[in-house]
């Protein structure tokens, strides 16, 4: 897997053809109990045509969380 | 990704048999887009997502997790011109919008009361793009 940067193959999907959309957030964030943390969010969607493990060309959406 | 020294929470789907790695299938409805505008948005709901504690853990031989739910919404915003890239290394090719990516989210270990939600100011982009890419036999 690598980096969600434009430049880098970004799609964590082989065999694949269409939209991509990701990024890589960081942020401060609290919890309800009163704590603060810092955060790195590495989020992704792909939304095409795969091959499927069966060699069948599919439509899809997949996320990266 | 970020430092994980001193990680306490790693929310990700893990990693499958086959080498699918973090990666799910989703309702298209949690997703809207305009490429060529650089514009996209994936939102989820209550989504279960286990709780791995730290990435060393998460992409370790064998990972332990909790069960969790996250509710997320990131949107993108483009900031560049659409940009054409072909790596015959890699194999891949598209075109791209460089962008923005910012995230609200709320998590919590459903063993656990705590809910944890990102803070909306402060928040910067490491890195980020939409747009349509083809690879493996499509590149």
């Amino acid at each position: 897997v690598l980096p969600p940067a434009v430049g880098f193959e970004m799609s964590t999907i082989t065999d694949f053809d269409g939209l991509i959309a990701a990024g890589e957030s960081q942020g401060t964030a609290h919890g309800s109990d009163g704590s603060s943390y810092t955060f790195d969010a590495d989020m992704r969607f792909m939304r095409g045509v795969y091959v499927s493990m069966d060699g069948r060309h599919r439509e899809g959406s997949f996320g990266f969380v | 990704v970020g430092d994980p020294s001193g990680q306490v929470h790693d929310f990700e789907p893990g990693i499958l048999p086959s080498g699918l790695f973090w990666t799910i299938p989703i309702s298209p409805l949690m997703l809207d887009a305009d490429p060529g505008a650089g514009r996209a948005r994936f939102r989820a709901h209550q989504l279960a997502v286990p709780d791995f504690h730290d990435i060393l853990n998460a992409v370790s031989p064998s990972p332990v997790s909790k069960p969790g739910h996250v509710s997320f919404d990131v949107h993108w915003t483009g900031t560049t011109a659409r940009t054409k890239i072909r790596d015959d290394v890699f194999g891949f090719r598209g075109h791209y919008t460089v962008g923005d990516a910012r995230i609200s989210f709320s998590v919590r270990d459903d063993d656990s009361n705590v809910v944890y939600e990102s803070d909306p100011d402060g928040q910067s982009t490491v890195s980020g793009g939409v747009g349509h890419e083809h690879n493996g036999v499509f590149f």
